[in-house]
């Protein structure tokens, strides 16, 4: 599988965001599995499987990684954009502001802001993912229209994704 | 000019993410605040021919205020950016941030003034008292009543 996290492949982001963004998605990967995994992903009804390799991560990062929701949260993060790329061919355009429905605007090469996709990302440990898929679907539902939009959700303990477009 | 502002405003608002995600608020407030004027600028370059862009910059530019801890503002800047035309559903979304803008506004005023610096000082103590230094002393707060 080709690594998404490069800044080739995600013009939205920079150096110190994706090393967090690695970096929280060792930790809580960590502490269900060892490298690599495998992640299966349903992609409204149809199923693809992805490998996610990690380093260990250290006792260092995860101290700074001790708040278990937050990393979580930008673990979520950062398996869902590579979900997206696997899936969809599409890397981030920019972060949403705070205070819109959704985490990103994310596009195929090429696009920017007026063709973007509006990506709602929800991560968990071990809650069922169905129920946070629908819970992010009918939040990203209300972001201005005419806008094409995506759900991915992220259960770190079995590994499982779920995405689906609103 | 709209790409090179709004890309360094971009670039800022990731710094100022990471120095969050550190506890160092402060810092980040000010790296805030440098993004929402230049996304403010990049905003108002945003042609008419670009609806959505200039939608998204404009509730990009009012949150950028609101976090930084200005939503006196950013209801301000909303307010005027919603007396511009812009598509009914981007003019829905900034009339929302507005009243968030002005609730916190509201809220902001009811609280106790906390100088920048005690922030900062707490949380030097913080991570102190993490490694297992006990300091002794009060932290000043100068603003405090």
């Amino acid at each position: 599988m080709t690594d998404a996290l490069t800044l080739p492949l995600q013009p939205g982001l920079d150096e110190g965001l994706l090393g967090a963004l690695r970096a929280a998605r060792a930790v809580a990967l960590a502490r269900h599995h060892e490298s690599p995994v495998q992640l299966d992903v349903d992609d409204a009804g149809k199923t693809v499987t992805l490998t996610l390799a990690f380093a260990p991560p250290s006792p260092r990062s995860r101290s700074a990684w001790a708040d278990r929701d937050r990393t979580t949260e930008w673990a979520a993060e950062a398996i869902a954009l590579e979900v997206v790329h696997a899936t969809r061919s599409m890397g981030t355009i920019r972060r949403a502001a705070r205070g819109t429905r959704f985490d990103w605007y994310v596009g195929c090469p090429g696009t920017d802001l007026e063709d973007a996709v509006a990506l709602e990302i929800g991560g968990t440990d071990a809650q069922p993912l169905r129920a946070v898929l629908k819970r992010k679907l009918r939040q990203l539902r209300r972001r201005p229209g005419g806008q094409p939009g995506l759900a991915v959700v992220v259960q770190m303990s079995a590994p499982r994704a779920m995405m689906e477009d609103a | 000019m709209t790409e090179d502002a709004h890309e360094t405003a971009m670039a800022i608002a990731s710094e100022a993410e990471l120095l969050a995600l550190e506890g160092r608020q402060e810092a980040g407030r000010q790296k805030l605040e440098r993004a929402a004027q230049l996304e403010e600028r990049a905003a108002d370059a945003a042609t008419m021919e670009r609806p959505r862009t200039r939608g998204i910059l404009r509730i990009s530019a009012v949150s950028l205020w609101l976090q930084a801890g200005h939503p006196g503002r950013a209801a301000e800047l909303a307010t005027r950016y919603l007396d511009e035309p812009l598509p009914p559903d981007f003019a829905r979304e900034l009339d929302e941030l507005r009243t968030i803008c002005q609730h916190e506004q509201r809220a902001a005023r009811a609280l106790p003034a906390v100088d920048a610096g005690f922030l900062e000082r707490a949380r030097e103590r913080e991570l102190a008292f993490a490694r297992g230094e006990i300091a002794s002393g009060r932290i000043a707060n100068p603003r405090a009543a």
